[in-house]
C-alpha cells in the first residue's frame, strides 16, 4: 500500500512539473536543422504527371478519327485529246496536243491507334543516416573565445529520409554567440532500415511503345508468300501507345501481385501506289487546215491511238486497338534510396479492334471495320486477340509517403495470332515499351526507424 | 508546437537523462526528429499526436542510453548525495525523485520509469528494452525493493541525526 501510494506521489510530481525552458532557444537551436518542404520535387512530379496526361491526349487527338489528311487517291491520266492543226503555207502553225490531267483528292474516315504498358511498384524505402563527428581540437580549443564545454550536444544519428541533410547541433556561446563547426570531410553515412507493412498501391501510367509487327503465312498455305510479300510491302509500322492502371499489393517481404487494365493503340500505314498506263483507240479528226484568217478549210478523220495512265495513291492509318487485363507477380529489391522491381505475368486481351484497309486476296485494298455490316472484318481479324506474357522492370523513387513515380520498362509477347481463324496469314504484335507513371500508397506506409548503433559523440568537457 | 511539446516532452526527456544539461540536448534531439519526421504522422488526434512524440523521444533517449553504456561498457550513475533527500515521503519533489532513482541501476530506473511512470506494459517494455517479460518484472521488483531500502536508510540516517 505505501509503495504504491509512493508510486502515486512520483507520477503527481511528474505531472506537475513544469519546467522554466526557454521556448524560444530551443527553437532557435534546432530550427537551423529542421528539413526544408520540398517544393521542387512536386513541381516536378506534377510536371511529369501533366505531361504524360498532354502527351497521351495530344497522340490521342492526333490519331482520332477526325484528323484529316489520312487517305490519299491520286489518279493521273494523259491523253490527247485534240487533233493536230495544220496551217496554210503561207501560214502555218502546228498546234501541239494538250495534256490533260485530273488530279482528286480524298478524305476518307480514319482511325487511331495507342499502345499501353503494364508496371509495377515496390514498398519500401530506405533512409540514411549521416553522422558528423567531430576533432578533439575542435572540441578542445585553445581559442578563449570559445566555450570548452559542449552546450548542446551534436545531434548525430538523427534519420533522415532524402540523404539530403546532417544534423549537428552546436548551441552558440551564451555569451560570444560562437559556435564550432564539425568537419564535414568525416560525415559517415549509414544506411537505417525502414520496415513496411503490407502496401495495396494504385498506378496510374502511360507511355510509348516500339511495335515489331509479325505477319506469317499461317502453316500449310505457303502458296500465299505472293500475298504475304503484297501485305508487308503495303503495311509498315509507325508508333504506338498505351497507358492504363493497375492495383498492386506488396508484402513485408518485397513479394508483388499486380492486377490492372490497359489500353494499346498500335498505328500503321498503308500505303499503296499503282500506276497503269493503257492505250486506247478514239475516232475523231486528224487533221484540220486552216487558212492565214483562221478558218478551217480542210480536214480528214479516222482512228487514233492514245496512252492513258492512271497512277493509284492509297494512304491509310489503320490502328489496332486492345484493351488488356493483366496480371502478374514478382519482387522488389531496394537500393538505398530508390527501388527496381522485376516482375512477369500474363495478359488477357478482353477487346481487340482493327480499323483501316488490308489488302484482300485479288491485291485490292479494302476498307476494314469492326462492326461492319459487310462481314469482311470478320474473314480478317478476331474479336479477342487471347493471352500475352510480359516481363517487366520497375525503378521507382518515393516522393512522399503516398506518392512515387516509376519509370516501367516491359516486353510483351503475345502468345496467339489476331487474325480470325479461316484467314491466310498470322498477325502478332510484339512490343517493348516504356511506361512512366506515379505510385500512389492506398494506405500511409508506417515507417519504424532504426537508430544506428555506433555514437560518435564526444565526451563533455 | 514548441511551447506545447517542450514542457510535455522534458518530463520524458529529464527521467532518461542524468541531468538537465542532457535532458535539454535530448529535448531537442527529439524535437528535430519529430518535426523531421511530422509527415509519417497522419492522425489530427492531438491526444494520438502526444503519444507519438512520447514514444519518439523516450525511443531516442533509450536509443543513446544504449549507445552511451556500449561505449563505457559501465553504469554510469549520477552519485548526487542522498542526504538532502527530505525524510517525509510527501515532501519528496521532482529533484529529489530524480536523486533517488539515480540511484538504482539504470536497467531498474528504466522500467521503473516506464512502468510506474510512463504507464508501459511489461510486454511493451519487454520490447522495447529487447528482454524478456520476466526480466522486465524482475527489474521492478528489485527496483521497488531498492528504492524501499534507500529510503527506509535514509529515514534511519535521518532519525538518528535528529537524535
Amino acid at each position: 500500500m505505501e509503495e504504491r501510494k509512493f508510486e502515486h506521489k512520483i507520477k503527481n510530481a511528474f505531472k506537475a512539473y513544469h519546467p522554466g525552458l526557454d521556448d524560444d532557444e530551443i527553437w532557435t537551436n534546432i530550427e537551423p536543422y529542421l528539413k526544408k518542404k520540398k517544393k521542387r520535387r512536386f513541381f516536378l512530379l506534377w510536371w511529369l504527371v501533366g505531361g504524360t496526361i498532354v502527351i497521351s491526349m495530344g497522340l490521342f487527338k492526333l490519331n482520332s478519327p477526325d484528323s484529316d489528311n489520312h487517305f490519299q487517291v491520286t489518279q493521273k491520266s494523259e491523253f490527247d485529246t485534240k487533233p493536230q492543226v495544220q496551217k496554210t503555207k503561207d501560214n502555218e502553225i502546228n498546234i501541239s496536243s494538250q495534256q490533260k490531267k485530273i488530279n482528286s483528292t480524298h478524305k476518307p474516315e480514319s482511325n487511331f491507334t495507342k499502345k499501353a504498358s503494364n508496371s509495377a511498384i515496390t514498398g519500401t524505402t530506405t533512409a540514411v543516416t549521416k553522422k558528423a563527428t567531430f576533432t578533439e581540437t575542435e572540441l578542445h580549443s585553445t581559442n578563449p573565445l570559445f566555450e570548452k564545454r559542449r552546450i548542446v550536444s551534436p545531434a548525430k544519428s538523427i534519420v533522415f529520409l532524402d540523404q539530403k541533410q546532417f544534423h549537428v547541433l552546436f548551441t552558440p556561446h551564451p555569451i560570444l554567440g560562437r559556435s564550432f563547426s564539425p568537419t564535414e570531410e568525416k560525415l559517415k553515412e549509414q544506411k537505417t532500415k525502414l520496415s513496411q507493412k503490407n502496401q495495396f498501391y494504385l498506378q496510374p501510367f502511360a507511355g510509348m511503345l516500339l511495335p515489331i509487327k509479325h505477319l506469317n503465312i499461317k502453316s500449310g498455305q505457303q502458296y500465299y508468300q505472293q500475298y504475304l510479300n503484297a501485305r508487308k510491302s503495303t503495311e509498315s509500322q509507325l508508333e504506338a501507345f498505351g497507358f492504363g492502371l493497375n492495383l498492386q499489393f506488396k508484402n513485408k517481404k518485397g513479394f508483388i501481385l499486380t492486377s490492372g487494365l490497359e489500353f494499346q493503340q498500335y498505328n500503321e500505314l498503308f500505303y499503296q501506289k499503282n500506276t497503269s498506263v493503257t492505250e486506247e483507240v478514239i475516232t475523231g479528226t486528224l487533221t484540220q487546215t486552216e487558212n492565214a484568217l483562221g478558218e478551217i478549210i480542210n480536214s480528214t478523220s479516222g482512228e487514233k491511238t492514245i496512252k492513258k495512265t492512271v497512277i493509284n495513291e492509297y494512304k491509310f492509318y489503320n490502328h489496332s486497338r486492345f484493351v488488356n487485363l493483366t496480371f502478374g507477380a514478382g519482387k522488389s529489391f531496394i537500393r538505398k534510396n530508390w527501388e527496381y522491381a522485376i516482375q512477369a505475368g500474363l495478359e488477357y486481351n478482353l477487346i481487340y479492334s482493327f480499323a483501316g484497309t488490308v489488302l484482300d486476296d485479288s491485291r485490292i485494298p479494302l476498307t476494314l471495320k469492326k462492326h461492319d455490316i459487310s462481314g469482311y472484318y470478320n474473314n480478317f481479324f478476331k474479336s479477342k486477340s487471347g493471352f500475352a506474357l510480359w516481363f517487366s522492370t520497375e525503378f521507382h523513387k518515393p516522393v512522399n509517403r503516398h506518392l512515387s513515380w516509376f519509370v516501367n520498362p516491359k516486353i510483351r509477347i503475345p502468345l496467339s495470332s489476331l487474325t480470325a481463324d479461316n484467314n491466310k496469314l498470322s498477325q502478332r504484335y510484339y512490343s517493348i515499351a516504356l511506361n512512366f507513371g506515379i505510385k500512389y500508397s492506398l494506405q500511409k506506409v508506417k515507417v519504424k526507424i532504426k537508430q544506428s548503433q555506433n555514437d560518435d559523440r564526444p565526451i563533455d568537457h | 508546437m514548441v511551447k506545447i511539446l517542450s514542457p510535455y516532452l522534458y518530463n520524458f526527456c529529464l527521467r532518461y537523462a542524468n541531468s538537465h544539461e542532457d535532458a535539454k540536448d535530448l529535448l531537442q534531439e527529439s524535437l528535430i526528429l519529430i518535426f523531421n519526421n511530422l509527415d509519417q504522422f497522419s492522425s489530427d488526434n492531438e491526444a494520438a499526436f502526444k503519444s507519438w512524440c512520447r514514444r519518439i523521444t523516450i525511443n531516442n533517449a533509450l536509443s543513446k542510453k544504449r549507445k552511451k553504456s556500449n561505449q563505457h561498457n559501465s553504469i554510469s550513475q549520477s552519485k548526487t548525495s542522498l542526504s538532502a533527500l527530505p525524510l517525509i515521503i510527501s515532501k519528496l519533489n521532482v529533484e529529489d525523485i530524480l536523486t533517488l532513482l539515480n540511484h538504482l541501476p539504470d536497467n531498474q530506473r528504466l522500467v521503473f520509469n516506464l512502468f510506474v511512470i510512463d504507464g508501459y506494459s511489461h510486454r511493451e517494455i519487454a520490447k522495447i528494452l529487447n528482454i524478456k517479460e520476466s526480466s522486465s518484472r524482475t527489474y521492478l521488483t528489485r527496483a521497488r525493493q531498492n528504492l524501499q531500502k534507500i529510503l527506509n536508510r535514509e529515514n534511519r540516517l535521518k532519525t538518528k541525526l535528529a537524535e
